[in-house]
């Protein structure tokens, strides 16, 4: 179970950007959702131990964040970065030796070997192994880096926008992965696509202005928008685009197919003048949330 | 260590795949660190002499030094980026490792890798040394050479670069902070050292730029002109043992301080890994600040180069042992600069002290007998025996001794009397209770214990200053500048295995019959600051020294008694009458070739024992063969001459840190000239090497001259050098064996440098005149006098009953007495003045006149000073000889009637009378009357 409790970041120019988070997941994949500058970087920073809380605790599988206990919480955690950049001139499976190695992980070479074949295998990346890295497509760089994030053997596992500049198929084999890994450790998904998250994700956490604002299955969230979300075809003259039409707040935009005019979303408790009853998906929901929550001007989910 | 192997197995992986290693590699190989070993090996038979395998070594080790270094920080810095910052960053953020402990392991990981590649170039030199067959090889010297040279180099600019790098975050970066670093420290450290008298000083030698620059410059002389580059062989480089302790004595106060902050900066580093995002508040810079860009830059490194946070505990230990570890270096540094300081005041103190009496003039030593034992860590036991009579009228309270400073004395008695010592730096007084009474005798018992050391301030400033004006100057320092960093000091052990250099006073206290008062400024002999004037009075006394010594080691006193140890430890024994004060012992690892003896039946010879490096034995045997030729030789060109008794020739290596090219080392000038101590002929290592072999007639003439100089007392100064030039010069040309004639040649880019007074030119000690000009002037002396007056006049001169101190215009008038002419202008213009004639066949004619021809022509002096020389005119039946004097600028015509066909005039064809000649000469002093 990991564990943050009254989780709080000042930075030193005064920008708040965690406001006493409380979060505990132990297993499953959980997905967290939330705008721009919402705070979800800050968090998984916090979390992977690459920045320091202004207050708060931190607790990992019953150790509590100490720096002495530092070594040992490092090796708990599997880490994907955003950026994550293989070592140029190594070859895929010479990297990842390379971090199993500065890991310490305690296996003969020969296990070890096994274990990075194995996981290179269920990755698809079995056939570039010896090849280098450079030469890697974007998938196949991601697919690495969440073997390198695995490598160790962590006891949970930190994801950041990992399908973001990925082709669709890609994504999906990716998120695939991904869904299987969360069946065997915990797993904390940060992305702007909500789409991934909905497809994966049973509890996920929406972080708006420092604040985790919800913390449920999907489904919750869903219920909590039913009723109260109005399509309306969209008025040309409606800008900018998030308008108030009848006291009801517009939280999102469906394109029109071919020549249709396109509709927009509004969260309204009443009915909202021609406009007709919305089955909102998540990202909708997401949004008519945090419009709700008082975060109209960014409630973007992702 | 797993972990250990594993990063550094990365790290060669890693750097083999990059160009940029590569490419350094390659020209690190190719251009930077072999080419002098390279030179070395195919020029070496244009001087075939006895190189030998460290001379290989010498020259590998000329570049290495520097480009070791930029390789160091080719390497570390490589994947230090920004960029390789992110690469790094995965493979750590989940790892156990804490900075400190990852960037330790890949320092290591990167001496992993270097350190096999500096021993490269010297792999190559040696491979080169092994192929030229040199049976000197000692893998043991090339070892201990690298780990001082190459090694802590390494060693430190990588863990510098590294850390400097990771805190910058890039090369440039770390260049600008190490850079700024070092100036700025050493700046601020300076001011705050002022107060204490101390300075630190750049350490730049280090790299050696010196030594390159210097090499450069002898390999572009060496290929422009062979006769440029006259006899020295070039080769900076000894086959002497490697001294590893001098080595590191000399290394490591230089290092100290780069050392302790390459270290405390890499260890800081761990703070900079990037590990962890930067919580840094940015600087707000308004809209119109004038130094918005400026700042907007600050705020930006300032983001990208803060510390990580939270540091875990073992990191931050690191972070605080880095600084200790810089700190410690400074105070070491400090402590041993302080050291010295100590020393150089206890010097200072003592010299311009007010306790200055001498032994009183009446006291002589009698009888003196050394014994004891030197050992290979340098340390001396010895006992001292000395019988003193006091031959005075008045009773003597207190005797005065010269003893080195670094021995203790665990023992001092005084048969008949109560004995008290005091002691300031080298000297020693013993109070005496009972006085010793007019007529008595009294014998001295000394215990003696310690290092052996010749301590060497390094006052590098103003070193023609003596030792107290350089010290008052420093008193005085307004600013870091004027100070001197006394942790350059150094204090070099005279019992080595490179070398052994023993004074009288590192073997006994030494009765001081000088005053130790200092000079007056004005009668000073260096005219640059006063000084305690050297010992004037050298009584002699009976000498038996019995010395034990470890195997392998040579040792020869300046009473010509060797003792080779040669598998066993050995024992130099032996008793000699000499001057107590000029006694002193010399060796090293050197071997002996067999002794040989020279002179005539029934005459007194000399028995010449040669010792000489390993390397160079077969120079010394082919020396001791040229020694005993020219000893005979010496003996039929001089009848009458004494016997020289038993003579010592040993080679003489150089001490550590000398430029055999340059000969200096601490402003101390290394003889490039064999130099006479008593009964031991010391040849510099260089001699030995040089393009023309050692001819023993050149070593035997300087110590039959130093005999001759012994017959009778003459004037010093600048006349004391030309007669100590002057002498060598004349026995050449008494035994038929001096190669110069009377013409001298300019230096060719320089040929005023010639016109110099030889009065002047001595007491300049400028080789050049003393070496060529002054025998070419004996050689027209010799010719206008006649060899018979010449010579006579010089032994009438010598052998004067007289207290008159002799001099050079003295021992001229003796010349001209005997030969009836007057050398006085000769005196003037050459000695005293910087006349240099240059001469010129002008105008020459030849007309027949009915059955007779008449030659007619005239020579010029386009130099100055008066010359007097021949003129020779051949012709088919005879040589019609003539003498012509002229005078500065002047021309002065010749004229000769002859029966038969005149074909060629020659102008001093016997090169007897003394001028100034250049390449083009030769055309001007012939004419070829048939063209």
């Amino acid at each position: 179970m990991i564990e943050v409790s009254h989780l709080s970041k000042i930075y030193p120019d005064g920008t708040r950007a965690l406001r006493g988070v409380d979060l505990a997941f132990g297993e499953g994949m959980f997905g967290l959702l939330g705008p721009n500058g919402a705070g979800k970087t800050t968090l998984l920073s916090i979390l992977v131990l690459a920045q320091e809380p202004s207050s708060g605790r931190r607790r990992y599988f019953g150790v509590e964040d100490r720096v002495a206990a530092r070594a040992r919480i490092r090796t708990m955690i599997g880490y994907l970065p955003q950026d994550f950049a293989p070592i140029a001139g190594l070859s895929g499976f010479e990297y990842l030796l390379y971090c199993a190695q500065l890991r310490q992980v305690s296996l003969r070479r020969r296990d070890l070997e096994r274990r990075i074949w194995a996981l290179l295998e269920a990755v698809e990346l079995r056939h570039a192994a010896h090849r280098r890295a450079s030469s890697y497509s974007g998938g196949m760089i991601r697919r690495l880096g969440l073997v390198q994030a695995l490598i160790h053997g962590p006891k949970f596992l930190v994801v950041d926008e990992p399908t973001a500049g990925l082709d669709p198929e890609e994504r999906i084999r990716f998120r695939n992965l991904i869904t299987d890994l969360g069946e065997e450790i915990p797993v904390l998904l940060s992305t702007h696509i909500v789409e991934d998250i909905e497809a994966t994700c049973p509890r996920i956490g929406i972080i708006a202005r420092g604040r985790l604002l919800f913390d449920g299955a999907p489904g919750e969230l869903m219920r909590l928008a039913e009723g109260r979300l109005w399509l309306v075809p969209e008025d040309r003259q409606d800008t900018p685009e998030r308008s108030e039409r009848d006291g009801a707040v517009k939280v999102a935009q469906r394109s029109g197919e071919g020549a249709e005019v396109g509709r927009a979303v509004f969260l309204s408790s009443e009915p909202v003048p021609g406009g007709e009853p919305l089955a909102p998906t998540l990202e909708e929901a997401c949004a008519a949330f945090l419009a709700e929550a008082g975060s109209p001007e960014s409630a973007e989910c992702g | 260590m797993r972990l250990t192997l594993a990063v550094a197995r990365h790290e060669w992986r890693r750097q083999w795949r990059t160009g940029r290693f590569r490419f350094g590699l390659v020209a690190f190989l190719l251009f930077c660190s072999s080419p002098p070993a390279v030179i070395f090996l195919l020029v070496r038979h244009v001087h075939d002499r006895d190189f030998g395998a460290a001379t290989y070594l010498g020259q590998a080790l000329v570049m290495q030094p520097f480009f070791c270094v930029l390789l160091a920080m080719l390497v570390a810095g490589n994947f230090s980026q920004a960029s390789a910052v992110a690469e790094l960053w995965s493979p750590l953020s989940s790892a156990g490792l804490g900075n400190s402990g990852f960037l330790f392991r890949r320092w290591l990981g990167i001496l992993s890798l270097l350190l096999p590649l500096t021993l490269l170039p010297l792999g190559i030199a040696a491979g080169f040394a092994l192929a030229a067959g040199h049976e000197t090889f000692d893998l043991h010297t090339w070892l201990a050479a690298w780990s001082v040279r190459v090694l802590p180099l390494v060693v430190v600019a990588s863990a510098a670069w590294l850390g400097a790098v990771t805190v910058a975050g890039s090369e440039l970066g770390a260049l600008f902070l190490g850079y700024s670093g070092l100036f700025v420290l050493r700046s601020g450290l300076n001011q705050l050292l002022l107060p204490y008298r101390m300075t630190l000083a750049e350490v730049p030698e280090l790299l050696g730029v010196g030594e390159i620059q210097r090499w450069l410059s002898w390999t572009f002389w060496y290929w422009r002109s062979p006769r440029e580059r006259g006899n020295h062989s070039g080769f900076s480089a000894t086959e002497a043992p490697y001294d590893l302790l001098a080595a590191w004595e000399w290394t490591l106060p230089r290092l100290l301080l780069l050392a302790g902050l390459g270290l405390g900066l890499l260890a800081v580093a761990s703070a900079f890994l990037g590990r962890t995002r930067r919580d840094l508040r940015p600087l707000e810079v308004r809209e119109r600040h004038p130094l918005r860009t400026y700042l907007e830059m600050w705020n930006r490194l300032r983001q990208r180069r803060a510390p990580d946070t939270a540091l875990g505990l073992l990191d931050r230990l690191a972070v605080l042992g880095g600084g200790l570890v810089a700190l410690g270096a400074l105070v070491g540094l400090v402590l041993w600069q302080s050291h010295f300081r100590l020393l150089a005041a206890e010097r200072f103190e003592t010299l311009t002290g007010e306790r200055v009496e001498p032994m009183p003039p009446g006291v002589r030593p009698a009888h003196w007998s050394i014994t004891g034992e030197l050992r290979k860590s340098g340390s001396v036991r010895l006992e001292t025996l000395g019988r003193l009579h006091n031959g005075g009228e008045e009773a003597v309270k207190v005797l005065a001794f010269t003893l080195a400073p670094e021995l203790a004395m665990d023992e001092l008695s005084v048969s008949g009397h109560r004995a008290q010592a005091t002691r300031a730096w080298d000297r020693l007084w013993v109070d005496l209770e009972p006085p010793l009474a007019p007529g008595a005798e009294l014998e001295l018992r000394l215990r003696l214990a310690g290092v052996p050391e010749a301590l060497r301030f390094g006052l590098r400033r103003r070193p023609n200053w003596s030792f107290v004006r350089r010290y008052q100057h420093l008193l005085v320092a307004r600013f870091p500048r004027e100070l001197v960093d006394f942790s350059r000091a150094r204090a070099p052990r005279a019992l080595s295995p490179r070398r052994i250099e023993l004074q009288a006073s590192h073997l006994t206290a030494v009765p001081r019959f000088t005053t130790w008062q200092l000079t007056a400024p004005t009668q000073s002999l260096s005219r640059y600051g006063q000084e305690v004037l050297p010992e004037a009075v050298r009584p002699e006394a009976d000498l038996s020294l019995e010395l034990e010594f470890p195997s392998e080691w040579l040792l020869a006193d300046t009473c010509a008694h060797t003792s080779w140890g040669r598998g066993a430890s050995g024992r130099l024994e032996g008793s000699c009458h000499t001057a107590l004060s000029s006694f002193g012992v010399r060796g090293g690892a050197l071997v002996a070739v067999a002794e040989s003896e020279t002179g005539e039946p029934g005459q007194e010879g000399e028995r010449i024992a040669v010792a000489a490096l390993p390397a160079h034995q077969g120079e010394a045997v082919a020396l001791r063969a040229s020694l005993q030729k020219a000893g005979a030789l010496s003996h039929r060109a001089w009848p009458g001459r004494r016997g020289l008794g038993r003579l010592a020739v040993v080679e003489w290596p150089p001490p550590f840190d000398v430029d055999l090219r340059q000969g200096m080392r601490d402003n101390q000038y290394y003889p490039q000239e064999e130099r006479l101590e008593g009964q031991l002929l010391l040849v510099p290592e260089p001699m030995m090497t040089r393009g023309e072999p050692l001819r023993g007639e050149d070593l035997i003439s300087k110590v039959l001259a130093r005999d001759l100089l012994e017959r009778r007392r003459l004037a010093g100064g600048a006349e004391e050098l030309v007669f100590r030039h002057l002498f060598p010069a004349l026995m050449l040309r008494r035994m038929g064996l001096a190669s110069q004639g009377a013409s001298v040649e300019g230096v060719p880019w320089l040929p005023q440098l010639i016109r110099v007074p030889l009065l002047e030119a001595a007491s300049e000690y400028h080789p050049l005149h003393l070496g060529m000009r002054l025998p070419a002037v004996l050689v027209e002396i010799e010719s206008r006098a006649g060899s018979e007056a010449f010579y006579g006049g010089i032994d009438s001169f010598l052998s004067a009953e007289t207290d008159e101190v002799g001099t050079l215009r003295e021992m001229l008038a003796a010349i001209e007495a005997r030969a009836g002419i007057s050398l006085e202008r000769m005196y003037q213009d050459y000695f005293v003045n910087a006349e240099l004639p240059s001469l010129e066949l002008e105008e020459v004619t030849s007309v027949r006149d009915g059955n007779r021809w008449r030659v007619e022509g005239q020579v010029r002096n386009t130099g100055t000073g008066e010359v007097i020389c021949p003129v020779l005119v051949k012709t088919d039946a005879h040589e019609h000889p003539l003498r012509v004097t002229v005078d500065s600028g002047a021309a002065t015509p010749f004229s000769v009637t002859t029966p038969s066909r005149p074909h060629t005039v020659l102008l001093d064809p016997g090169d007897t009378c003394h001028r100034m000649v250049t390449s083009g000469s030769a055309t001007r002093e012939r004419v070829d009357l048939l063209r």
